[in-house]
């Protein structure tokens, strides 16, 4: 008899405390979670032909030892276009960097200004606009220094 | 059939429970030092917003600061529902912190009819700043009187005040130095301070300063008995003395250095003790009321006591027992001093104010005790209430992780007794009294 008791106590103790803790956990949000980084333009630089920036009637060809921060190109985050592109400086973009691939494929990268402390630089990859990507200024700066481009410094 | 029954009317009972629980959203802060609950001061300062106030936080969604931002400023919102606030992320909306000016992430802007505050961080502290200078419209004046040796503002070293310059900054006041020698109190300032002179003040500063007092001026004496200085000619007006010597406590103290005084007595109900719950006090000096019976209008709040073992010591650079040249305790350590009295005007007649605060002690207020016990919250308390902003009362900051808990020679003894007396009785007498039970049962079983 009193074993039987103990069961029941502790199955209802059980269900007293795991019911309301599975309640819990189901009204609970998802933690932000880290976002990694993200791959704009995949690499490696052998990929490609040829890597190009252009900016208006300017075009700088990016030679493949200089071409490691654009193959692969990586955005520290990727935010969803909340404004209107030109908020981003990206309608119309400052420039762009054209991709030719081995197979003959183009890929075009869209560069706006830089974000409102100046670390980082707003891309798209069309026909993507809905989400705009973050590179670091300092892997677009000095390439885009070529065409003529000067970043503002964080 | 009845197992079933209990079983259902378990889970009812339980989802039910459950039910009421999720609609209705209650919390009880738990945490040491109610660290996830406004402070009262915030809260009043919240409640005091009569129209919409808006807060928005610049933060980036990686991290905690959002999530810190939008708890944090719920609190806000749940105090006062005018005051909305919105956690945004300047990445993805470069136009809004562009118009704003935003060039760091963690930036917080407050505005309010028209004018706009920004706080440096997303901490209770900053926004509460942020709320009380915008509901005050502009940053006053806190004068203070230089030149006489006194700790400086921007000294950051142990001795210096740079701290209290930053407490005074987050409550909507700059800290500002006074040259009296040469004319009078400006008009702008919120209060006069002399914060621990060395060396006297010339006749001409003292006139200066006694002259502001008289008419609604506010005035915050912290004298050292460690100087030359002697603050009498600008406390004897306001019925205070400041006697001097050292103020030894031999009940509460820190640890054994019997001058470094613990205050743990504040008698008066005056707005400037509230919250306060223990000074430190180190090298004071006594004070003593001595107000004139011709001044109706003048009160004396003695706002803070030694214990009753407490004493001066008038000759402590010879000896430091107690005899029959020393004051005897409890010593009178800060007083608030207010005098009111009905003038006529050439518009009618007018309440004129003047407030006076005098603590016998300046090393208090010095980074190396600023951040002890209560002594920046005495220290906001005594400016809101010399510039009569009391409904405003000060942001202090949250209480810090570490709590001390001064081992004066008073708590010493309590602790001895506690564990040397009070716990092995309690022992032995459990003992005793299982013994007797025992010997009870075994009475009964034979």
């Amino acid at each position: 008899m009193t074993r039987r008791v103990t069961r029941r106590g502790a199955a209802l103790a059980a269900v007293l405390v795991l019911v309301p803790a599975m309640a819990c956990q189901s009204g609970k949000k998802a933690a932000p979670a880290g976002e990694p980084v993200r791959i704009v333009v995949a690499g490696p630089v052998g990929a490609y032909r040829e890597i190009a920036i252009v900016a208006g009637a300017a075009r700088a060809l990016i030679q493949s030892d200089a071409a490691g921060p654009l193959a692969p190109l990586l955005a520290a985050r990727t935010v969803p276009a909340a404004e209107p592109l030109a908020s981003y400086g990206l309608d119309p973009p400052q420039a762009r960097v054209e991709y030719a691939t081995t197979t003959g494929d183009r890929i075009l990268v869209e560069i706006g200004h830089t974000d409102f402390d100046h670390h980082f630089v707003y891309v798209v990859r069309p026909p993507d606009r809905a989400t705009v990507d973050l590179v670091p200024t300092s892997v677009l700066a000095p390439l885009l220094a070529r065409v003529g481009i000067a970043l503002p410094s964080a | 059939m009845r197992r079933v029954i209990v079983a259902v009317v378990a889970l009812v009972v339980l989802l039910g429970a459950n039910v009421v629980a999720y609609r209705n959203d209650r919390q009880i802060d738990l945490s040491a030092g109610s660290r996830f609950t406004l402070s009262p001061e915030t809260r009043s300062l919240a409640k005091a917003v009569r129209s919409e106030l808006k807060v928005t936080a610049f933060a980036s969604p990686k991290g905690g600061v959002a999530t810190d931002a939008r708890f944090l400023l719920s609190r806000y919102h749940q105090v006062n529902r005018r005051i909305t606030f919105s956690v945004v992320d300047p990445d993805a909306h470069p136009t809004q912190a562009a118009r704003l000016g935003i060039t760091q992430y963690a930036t917080v802007v407050a505005t309010y009819q028209g004018r706009r505050v920004d706080a440096a961080d997303v901490d209770e502290l900053e926004i509460s700043t942020a709320i009380l200078r915008l509901l005050r419209g502009k940053t006053r004046n806190a004068c203070f009187v230089t030149g006489h040796g006194e700790p400086s503002l921007d000294d950051t070293s142990p001795d210096g005040m740079s701290q209290l310059a930053a407490a005074l900054r987050h409550n909507a006041y700059e800290p500002r130095a006074v040259d009296l020698t040469k004319g009078d109190v400006p008009a702008d300032c919120a209060f006069v301070a002399v914060a621990g002179p060395t060396d006297p003040l010339v006749q001409r500063e003292v006139d200066a300063i006694n002259g502001y007092a008289s008419r609604a001026g506010r005035v915050f004496v912290m004298a050292t008995p460690a100087s030359n200085a002697d603050p009498n000619p600008l406390l004897a007006p306001w019925g205070v003395r400041f006697a001097g010597g050292l103020v030894i406590d031999p009940d509460r103290s820190q640890n054994l250095d019997f001058d470094n005084v613990i205050a743990e007595s504040f008698p008066s109900a005056n707005p400037v003790t509230r919250g306060v719950s223990r000074l430190q006090l180190p090298a004071g000096g006594g004070l003593l009321v001595d107000a004139p019976k011709d001044r109706p209008g003048l009160t004396v709040s003695r706002l803070a006591e030694s214990s009753a073992r407490a004493f001066v010591e008038t000759r402590p650079d010879i000896e430091t027992t107690f005899d029959a040249l020393d004051i005897p305790g409890p010593v009178l350590l800060a007083t608030a001093s207010d005098d009111s009295h009905v003038e006529q005007q050439a518009t009618g007649e007018k309440i004129v104010r003047s407030r006076v605060i005098a603590v016998g002690d300046a090393a208090w207020a010095t980074n190396r005790y600023l951040g002890n016990l209560s002594n920046a919250r005495f220290l906001l308390n005594a400016v809101n209430w010399l510039a009569e902003e009391e409904q405003l009362v000060a942001t202090t900051s949250r209480p810090a992780n570490d709590r001390p808990l001064p081992l004066t020679p008073e708590r010493q003894r309590r602790v001895l007794i506690v564990s040397v007396g009070v716990v092995p009785s309690l022992i032995v007498a459990a003992g005793v009294a299982g013994l007797s039970l025992r010997r009870r049962r075994r009475g009964r079983g034979a």
